[in-house]
């Protein structure tokens, strides 16, 4: 019986470190539900980006999908070690504030260099008043990523979906899948 | 750029900015430093030098090509004429590269080939101390530091083992890693690569001389040397550098308090006339200013909030770009503001950037944004009113409308 346990549990532990298909039904990430399509894997947390929710259709490397979640006064969007001096999010930021955080968070993870970025559009997403943009930068390999993103608050807390993909090839190929997620977004 | 790029760049890069200790303070020696290698030299195929430039040949290959070069004729050949200046016969043995990197930091490859960091550039105040450090770096090749570093590490028997340690650190740090917190840079790889090949003192002591010789004979103002050290030393000395330890020249530098008093001592020494020496800041920043904003963007994506406050500050006050330096102190202001007072700092700097022969017209809206962080929207809707009428076809006029309404 131990050891049918200890397979059991070795079995799960196992699991935590693979990637898993996302089932395309509506899934919950604290306050934040959506609905992707059948094409995402779930990226085991330590491969994530920062250790925030991310999926993937072929590998991080390629394409991603991160959702910042219940991103509180003072936190970064991402769970860095405390070398990496990663911005914070402030209650008071102003739209293009949010979207900067969002943009030196990816800059500094990847030691970057910003190509161009579009400017910020008000929208609405998940039926609130949301900032949407869209950045390049190159990263140390030579291949520029494009990243689109969309933020809002909600009950004082940053919520916001980030898409980013090799900007040849991978970020036109899942840019409707990534547009369906945020389509399909609640806040709870 | 390939894992093998990345171990080169890193073997390369150590060599060349690597010192163990700082130089203990003693009476300098002055004595006239000559080449150690003839013009237009070509290493034999067959031996270790010539295995070393074949690498390092590959290894400008994937620079050549590189995303982060900046590949800027006019820039380029700005630097290559002040390397010519500099070295006179030798001037077609060198080839420059700069690259995109918001930290002060230069690097010479015993094959002639040079890198310039971005970050290097934006700091250094005129022609004679970007000179000054080229010259540095061309005392590495003249006096062939790079060979004999690698010539001695080759015969020790523990080299290998130490090669595949630096390689392995070099090929981890340059890769891309998703996984925030553990953030690839190539920096991280210099730093260990660096504890293992480093000049000597004595090499380091010599290309600061012949650095210092090179400028006097170009007759560049030689009073510039020292003063980009210590440039860097109140830099550091702003900066929170137990949190944003500085990667690039002071990871494997030695401190630059000796350097800064061996060079003004030098400088002493050659009695230079004033009258005749050349600074070259008007040509510097004429070849510069195309590319300041895009620098200074880059400085402030690095989340380094006190280093930037005093750049901006010092650059402003050596009257750099007034206007646009205002403009990010501003922007350092805005976005750290952790400390009261701070948004006024910042209304204050959007100001100055406004006040000047060449206006940065964005500070109109930078107000704006301030003033609705302050909750005063009237100023705020008059901010955002002014950016309008002085950017009439702004592309972010969508966001500005938003603004617009919610001040009303």
């Amino acid at each position: 019986m131990r050891i049918l346990l200890a397979f059991l549990l070795i079995v799960n532990l196992s699991a935590c470190n693979q990637y898993v298909r996302v089932d395309a039904t509506e899934q919950t990430m604290d306050q934040l539900a959506v609905t992707p399509g059948a094409i995402w894997n779930k990226v085991p947390s330590q491969a994530s980006f920062g250790y925030a929710p991310t999926w993937t259709v072929n590998d991080t490397s390629l394409d991603f999908v991160t959702f910042f979640t219940d991103i509180g006064e003072g936190e970064a969007l991402v769970d860095a070690t405390k070398k990496e001096q990663f911005p914070v999010f402030r209650a008071d930021m102003l739209p293009e504030e949010m979207t900067e955080l969002v943009e030196t968070t990816f800059i500094k993870a990847y030691n970057g260099n910003l190509i161009s970025r579009e400017p910020v559009q008000p929208v609405k997403w998940a039926g609130r008043t949301a900032f949407e943009t869209s950045f390049e930068f190159t990263t140390e390999d030579n291949v520029i990523r494009k990243v689109n993103t969309v933020v809002t608050t909600y009950e004082g807390k940053l919520y916001g979906i980030s898409y980013q993909a090799t900007r040849m090839h991978y970020h036109p190929r899942y840019l409707n899948d990534y547009r369906q997620i945020v389509n399909s977004s609640r806040l709870l | 750029m390939s894992a093998g790029f990345h171990r080169a760049l890193g073997l390369l890069l150590a060599m060349s900015l690597a010192a163990p200790l700082p130089v203990s303070a003693q009476e300098p020696d002055f004595g006239e430093l000559v080449p150690l290698i003839p013009t237009r030299y070509q290493p034999p195929d067959a031996d270790t030098e010539g295995g070393l430039w074949l690498a390092l040949d590959r290894v400008e290959g994937e620079i050549r090509r590189s995303a982060a070069r900046i590949n800027n004729v006019a820039l380029e050949t700005y630097l290559q004429e002040i390397v010519c200046r500099l070295s006179q016969e030798y001037c077609p043995d060198f080839r420059i590269y700069i690259l995109r990197k918001p930290y002060f930091n230069a690097a010479m490859a015993p094959n002639g080939m040079m890198m310039v960091w971005s970050g290097l550039l934006l700091r250094v105040r005129n022609e004679a101390q970007l000179a000054s450090v080229l010259g540095h770096e061309m005392g590495h090749y003249l006096r062939r530091h790079s060979l004999q570093q690698f010539e001695d590490y080759k015969n020790k028997s523990i080299f290998m083992a130490f090669l595949s340690l630096g390689l392995a650190g070099a090929a981890a740090a340059g890769g891309i890693d998703p996984g925030v917190g553990r953030a690839a840079g190539d920096l991280a790889g210099i730093g260990i690569l660096a504890s293992i090949f480093s000049f000597s003192r004595e090499h380091e002591r010599e290309a600061d001389l012949y650095g210092a010789q090179l400028l006097h004979k170009a007759r560049y103002d030689m009073s510039q040397s020292a003063r980009v050290w210590s440039q860097l030393i109140e830099e550091e000395e702003a900066a929170d550098i137990d949190t944003h330890r500085l990667p690039g020249f002071f990871a494997s530098h030695p401190p630059p308090d000796d350097r800064e008093a061996s060079l003004r001592a030098y400088a002493e020494h050659q009695q230079q006339d004033d009258a005749g020496a050349y600074l070259g800041d008007e040509a510097f920043r004429q070849q510069m200013r195309p590319f300041i904003e895009q620098w200074c963007e880059d400085q402030i994506l690095l989340n380094q909030p006190g280093r930037s406050r005093h750049l901006f500050a010092s650059l402003r006050s050596d009257s750099a770009w007034p206007e646009m330096m205002s403009y990010y102190l501003g922007e350092v202001h805005r976005r750290d503001a952790q400390e009261p007072g701070e948004y006024e700092q910042a209304l204050r700097a959007y100001g100055r950037a406004l006040d000047g022969t060449d206006p940065v017209l964005k500070a109109h809206r930078q107000q704006g944004m301030v003033y609705l962080k302050m909750k005063d929207k009237p100023n705020a809707h008059q901010a955002f009113l002014r950016y309008l009428d002085a950017v009439p076809d702004a592309e972010d006029k969508a966001m500005i409308d938003y603004y617009l309404e919610i001040t009303q």
